[in-house]
């Protein structure tokens, strides 16, 4: 007599995979709140061919239509982010500015902050932009 | 005595935790995404610098209050602009673009000629306004 064992099905445990899922899960959410910034909300320009400017350390300055001055996403004066563009580039001279401005912004107050991190002999700045 | 076998659970179960987990997992990815900033990089002269050109080399344009490109007085678009350019330097290597910008121009129309003149890679190229001090440079 000819004696057969019953083939088992292989079968994949999901419960680990879960596990995993929700460990990265934990693991991204942290890294996206690490990450997160503070908007402001504007209407940004938009351009054709623009290319990534983001570097390794950044400081945002947002300029909103009114020409009201965020740094990094909360309100400040001229002298606040003076201050600050100071500090930055004596910890990390290799901090990229990025001036977020409203389309609409009046030039004249691009041109104050321009003319400010002129003084601080600030040279490379990036004009953030959207995809067009 | 009744003797009870225990229930097996079945696997089944956690499949869809997984997938949402991973659904929420690309989310997170695609919101970090978002933090990169994309734009164009200026150099900025230091200020009241002064520099020589030749008036041959040097190409004007003037931006209004309400955002109208002007050559010589005349009123000009984006590709006729870009028309100008191409030809001056053309004949001319070490073309000065300059744009002038009135205190009220919006900030895309700065943008959009900023745009241009990097899509040309014209080599010099600044923007003042109007009655004020250099502001930016060609990287």
């Amino acid at each position: 007599m000819k004696i057969t064992r019953k083939k088992q099905m292989f079968i994949v445990p999901m419960n680990s995979m879960s596990d995993v899922a929700f460990l990265l899960l934990i693991f991204i959410m942290l890294v996206a709140l690490i990450n997160y910034r503070r908007e402001v909300k504007i209407d940004y320009p938009e351009a054709r061919e623009a290319k990534r400017t983001s570097a390794e350390k950044n400081l945002e300055i947002w300029i909103d239509s009114s020409g009201g001055v965020y740094l990094d996403g909360l309100p400040a004066s001229q002298g606040a982010i003076e201050q600050a563009v100071s500090e930055a580039y004596r910890r990390a001279p290799d901090t990229r500015v990025h001036l977020i401005a409203d389309r609409h912004t009046p030039f004249r107050h691009v041109n104050e902050t321009l003319s400010m991190l002129q003084l601080l002999e600030y040279r490379v700045v990036s004009f953030v932009v959207k995809d067009e | 005595m009744k003797i009870t076998r225990r229930q097996r659970r079945g696997y089944g179960d956690s499949a869809a935790l997984s997938d949402l987990a991973f659904l929420l997992i690309i989310y997170f990815i695609v919101i970090a995404g978002f933090n990169i900033n994309k734009g164009f990089l200026m150099n900025l002269p230091a200020k009241n610098s002064t520099r020589f050109v030749l008036k041959d080399d040097l190409l004007r344009f003037e931006l209004d209050p309400s955002g109208g490109l002007f050559h010589q007085g005349e009123a000009v678009d984006m590709d006729t602009a870009e028309t100008q350019i191409r030809s001056l330097a053309a004949t001319h290597p070490n073309l000065a673009l300059v744009l002038g910008v009135a205190p009220e121009a919006p900030w895309q129309k700065v943008v959009s000629f900023v745009a241009l003149a990097q899509r040309l890679e014209v080599e010099s190229f600044s923007f003042t306004m109007t009655g004020g001090g250099p502001a930016g440079g060609a990287p």
